[in-house]
């Protein structure tokens, strides 16, 4: 039996993630920082062993970053391995060419066949255990494949920091699955690429407070916090890498455009990304073009450490997300190590808004989406979030939902109940306003979070028979709360409430009948759905007199309503122009609904449509009631002909039908027009 | 003036439920009224998915046989601005909702058995005419079996398993939903976790993010209630009340009653106090059947505790003091409840016998139980009824 292996189409793999798990071809940068912060990760994580291990501290030339030749301090003083700190180098030839440096751990030869030549195989695993380290931002192994949909081909130079011998290397794959690895020197390079003589000088983090005006935080206008570098023309740019890799250690990407793929290869684009994906990394990110830097980051994060004022956050949101905000509200959770700052949109967002945050893993922009972590009610903000010890899914679209998870987005819900709390009692102008903007979204937030309910009830606006109600009037009207609870049944019944001056709350708004119900609740008072009953108070019988008056007229009406499932009813009610008002419940409902689907549909559902008329209560529960104070229901009740009345009765039945906004039937409809065809003959017969 | 897409705008910013559906109504009657067409079958089309995610389903299967009847009269009926990406016209879209309709028959004991056996070879005709397969038909069939014939079930679920997705089929994080439920009904736990995993992960979802992974947590959640492990119950339920994200189909507050029955009754209480009357109402049978089954579990252990707390108060007097003769003579366990005249067994002191609540429950359950027996010429509600429960606690 032999042993085969699975081979793997490497262009096939390619167009796989390309099409398939990377969104775009944007996300080159992405991966590239996200190696390159690794990198520098590692080293950190080696030295601190050494140190750990209380080895001499090696002295060594050290640069801070691998940048042309250059010191981390000033010419020809050394630094030990202690001191070194990041730092990423992006150079770039407008259209056409980018070489990606870090001052990472940088790779050995065995590494390299180890770790990019084999697809999925991740230095950043724990190789005895199998266990990725947390403290890496990558972990799956194929992020390098990226650059294969900006480039045809990957250049790498890299310098290992393990052993001051190790050589420089160069490593160069291509799409079609073959690679490259030699060990090179400057003799390698060609004849005029000669090692230039960079004057390169390189401060990372050397202020770390910055004075924040609006500019600082443009990606245009963002000052220069490092010396500004004039570099040398003339040295070739591989050679240059190589003298720069030669005297430290680190790893330089270099890559050509592919035809198609110019436009990632401008400043502009390669700044908009940097700032869309690195912004919060704490190395400095320096872009480098025609001899000029340019630092892009701040390399921590505004909200932590340091006494970052409320107009810099803001200043902060406006350069992330390009507008102004209302306000802003920092948050820190211990729980998955995560803090940021959620800014207070200043427009009226929908609930159902899809929002897009910044959420940063390990300072790296992870996602746009803020699912199970920013609470969902929270619309009206836009969050910049950033995570260490929460786990990313698969796809590194999001965060796996554990308890961690959730620990963390209740203390970012706690956050912002708490500044809309703190904001009614103690800024009540500022909340005003807050709320004007808000309303609609914080009848959810209030819904959904107890101790914030009270806060905002009172501000709540109800529609009413009585007008536009807050929730402090209904609270304090010393009354139950009756509600219609559909725009139907509101329309059907306001012209009664509203002539007796009764009231009657309409809920069919959004969230209206929760927030009715919980505020009644929280201040003990009833509140309840209007029933017939109800709406039967609102009529009262008639005197014995009228009664008698109007006996014949009840009998041949309910006569002539009874097809309909229908019975007559007289009362007194106001509006007094009203002559008829029909009332049904939610089972004649139902029914008429039923009749009206079996007229329109095929045999083959008559059983069924029977079947569950059938089933509901077989009184007439639906009534017409005609109204004694209306004089034409007077001189109806003393018409003697029933022919007659049935004209009259039947086009009045229509009618409150109508008013009530019910869906006729066709034998409905039919019934008005013939009824009124009658009339007509009637009145022109008589002129 | 006549817009539908105004019409539709509105509603869309509603809250489900009766306002919501009502406004939808309103739109239909309004484009009947217009004869507008692709609008009057849309907003039925509306009605049905209100209806069916987030209603009882009576109006899906009062409304469907209309739109049913309008697709077959306007066979050619463009698709309009609102769910033309997804259906290449109206019948697309009719049959999709078809598969609803199927999949409730079940659920109404009132249609009868041959009616339903119609509809599914009506419905068969019309995917097979279409040019669908009938992949999504054998795994509705699956289901409409479960409770009826176990032999039938599961040959429609293998002859679904056979046959390649299409247009047609759900999408496959709902048909992954319903292999992991078939498995857990067949005791296959590692099978069931094995299948969750894409879900789990969010690689496999539907429609909103969080639907595929809340109707799976539903379905272990279930699992873990029919063995009566309610503590791993009460697991799942937490999880899905944190995640619900106001989507109502999930809101299984009945079944999270059953489970805090078992660890938090002061939580179960209150849920059943917001719950009870939306409960009564409910149209859809099956569903009422099942809300019974768990209030019963709830008052059964409302009743357990309230008896252990009056044994203790019990243990607790001296042995020659009078009143002990008066708390040892049986009594009712009482719960105070404030709920309306429409409640059947209605009390103004809102005091209630759990006894006589559990009982009026348990014969609910009992007499729906009967009914759907009597349709589907089985047993298999009384079964699920005496799996759950005992006699009457009054008995």
């Amino acid at each position: 039996m032999e042993d085969y292996r699975f081979k793997v189409n490497l262009g096939g793999m390619i167009e796989i993630l390309s099409d398939h798990l990377y969104s775009s071809p944007d996300v080159y940068i992405r991966e590239l920082l996200q190696n390159g912060v690794d990198a520098i990760t590692g080293r950190k994580k080696l030295q601190e062993g050494k140190r750990k291990k209380q080895e001499e501290p090696v002295q060594m030339e050290d640069r801070s970053c691998s940048s042309e030749g250059g010191n981390c301090s000033s010419e020809g003083e050394s630094c030990t391995e202690y001191e070194v700190t990041g730092c990423i180098t992006l150079e770039i030839d407008e259209g056409r060419s980018l070489i990606f440096s870090d001052n990472g751990q940088g790779l050995t030869e065995e590494e390299i066949h180890q770790f990019l030549a084999i697809i999925g195989e991740s230095s950043k695993r724990n190789l005895e255990n199998g266990r990725i380290e947390t403290d890496y931002i990558g972990r799956f192994g194929i992020g390098l494949l990226s650059c294969f949909m900006v480039s045809d081909e990957i250049k790498m130079l890299t310098r290992s920091c393990k052993g001051t011998d190790a050589p420089v290397l160069e490593w160069r794959g291509k799409p079609d699955g073959t690679y490259t690895i030699r060990k090179v020197n400057r003799n390698d390079f060609k004849e005029g690429e000669s090692q230039g003589s960079v004057e390169a000088k390189r401060s990372v983090q050397e202020d770390s407070e910055m004075e924040y005006t609006e500019s600082n935080f443009g990606v245009k206008g963002m000052q220069d916090y490092s010396d500004k570098r004039k570099m040398q023309d003339g040295p070739g740019k591989e050679s240059a890498q190589y003298e720069a890799l030669a005297a430290s250690c680190g790893t330089s990407v270099m890559l050509l455009a592919k035809p198609g793929m110019e436009a990632y290869f401008t400043r502009e684009v390669i700044e908009k990304l940097i700032t869309y994906y690195g912004l919060l990394l704490p190395f400095p990110i320096n872009i480098r073009q025609n001899g000029q830097e340019k630092q892009m980051n701040p390399t921590y994060l505004p909200w932590e450490g340091r006494s970052t004022n409320q107009q810099e956050l803001l200043l902060f949101g406006k350069l992330m997300f390009d507008e102004q905000f209302f306000d802003c509200v920092p948050f820190r959770s211990e729980e998955g190590n995560v803090s940021g700052v959620a800014y207070i949109r200043n427009y009226p967002v929908l609930p159902s808004a899809r929002v897009s945050h910044r959420i940063y893993l390990k300072n790296m922009l992870l996602t746009e989406k803020g699912d199970n972590l920013i609470p969902d009610w929270a619309v009206f903000t836009k969050c910049i979030v950033n995570a260490t010890d929460l786990r990313p899914t698969a796809s590194r679209e999001g965060f796996y939902v554990d308890e961690v998870l959730e620990a963390a987005r209740e203390v970012i819900e706690d956050c912002l109940t708490d500044y809309i709390a703190d904001l009614a009692e103690n800024a009540p102008e500022k909340f005003r306003q807050f709320f004007r903007i808000h309303q609609l979204t914080l009848m959810s937030l209030a819904l959904a979070t107890p101790k914030l309910f009270g806060t905002l009830a009172d501000y709540f606006q109800f529609e009413t028979t009585r007008g536009s109600k807050s929730g402090y009037e209904l609270r304090t009207s010393g009354e139950p709360l009756i509600y219609a609870p559909t725009e139907e049944k509101y329309k059907q019944l306001s012209q009664l409430f509203f002539a007796q001056d009764k009231q009657l709350i309409n809920v069919s708004y959004v969230h209206s009948l929760d927030l009715l119900k919980r505020l009644g609740a929280m201040y003990r008072i009833e509140v309840s759905a209007v029933e017939d009953w109800a709406v039967e108070d609102l009529m009262k019988d008639l005197s014995p007199e009228d009664q008698d008056d109007g006996f014949e007229f009840l009998k041949i009406a309910n006569r002539i309503l009874k097809p309909y499932d229908c019975k007559a009813e007289l009362k007194y009610f106001s509006p007094y122009h009203l002559p008829a008002f029909y009332l049904m419940d939610e089972n004649t409902l139902l029914k008429r609904q039923i009749a009206n689907s079996r007229s329109q549909s095929d045999s083959l559902f008559f059983n069924m449509l029977d079947a569950f008329a059938s089933d509901l209560s077989n009184e007439r529960a639906a009534t017409l009631y005609f109204n004694y104070h209306n004089p034409l229901v007077r001189k109806l009740a003393d018409c003697e002909r029933e022919q007659d009345m049935k004209v009259f009765v039947e086009i009045l039945y229509v009618q409150a039908l109508q008013i009530g906004g019910f869906t006729l039937h066709n034998n409905e409809m039919g019934m008005l027009n013939r009824n009124i065809m009658t009339l007509m003959e009637r009145g022109l017969s008589d002129v | 003036m006549y817009d539908p897409v105004e019409m539709k705008n509105t509603y869309d910013k509603m809250e489900h439920g009766k306002a919501k559906m009502s406004a939808i109504r309103a739109a239909a009657a309004e484009a009947d009224r217009q004869g507008d067409i692709p609008f009057r079958m849309y907003f039925r089309m509306e009605i049905c998915y209100e209806s069916c995610f987030y209603g009882d389903a009576m109006d899906l299967m009062v409304v469907f046989p209309e739109l049913l009847s309008l697709a077959d009269k306007y066979p050619d009926t463009p698709a309009t601005s609102f769910d033309r990406y997804i259906y290449e016209n109206s019948m697309d879209h009719v049959l999709w909702i078809y598969k609803w309709v199927l999949s409730h028959c079940e659920s109404f004991y009132q249609i009868p058995m041959e009616d339903c056996l119609k509809f599914f070879e009506d419905a068969k005709g019309r995917f097979l005419r279409y040019g669908y397969n009938l992949k999504p038909w054998y795994l509705i069939m699956y289901e409409f079996y479960k409770h009826i014939d176990q032999g039938k079930a599961e040959k429609a679920f293998h002859e679904y398993e056979k046959l390649p997705r299409d247009s047609n089929s759900d999408c496959a994080a709902c048909e992954r939903n319903v292999e992991i439920d078939f498995y857990l009904k067949q005791g296959n736990m590692q099978k069931a976790v094995a299948l969750s995993k894409e879900i789990e992960n969010f690689t496999l979802t539907c429609g909103e993010r969080m639907a595929a992974w809340l109707r799976m947590k539903k379905h272990f959640m279930h699992y873990f209630m029919r063995r009566k492990e309610f503590d791993k119950a009460l697991g799942y339920c937490r999880i899905m009340e944190r995640n619900l994200q106001g989507e109502t189909e999930y809101e299984r507050w009945d079944d999270f009653l059953a489970c805090y029955a078992y660890s938090d009754l002061g939580k179960a209480l209150k849920i059943y106090k917001e719950h009870w009357k939306e409960w009564l109402n409910w149209r859809d049978p099956s569903d009422e059947f099942r809300f019974c089954i768990n209030v019963c579990l709830f008052f059964r252990e409302l009743g357990k505790s309230k008896e252990e707390e009056a044994q203790g108060s019990v243990v607790n007097l001296s042995a020659d003091d009078s009143s002990t003769d008066k708390v040892c003579q049986k009594r009712d366990a009482m719960v105070k409840l404030s709920l309306d005249d429409t409640f059947p067994l209605y009390q103004e002191s809102g005091v209630y016998s759990i006894p006589k609540l559990y009982d009026f429950y348990f014969n609910r359950a009992a007499e729906l139980a009967s009914k759907f027996d009597a349709r589907n010429g089985a047993d298999g509600y009384r079964k699920e009824l005496e799996e759950a429960l005992c006699t009457p606690q009054s008995a």
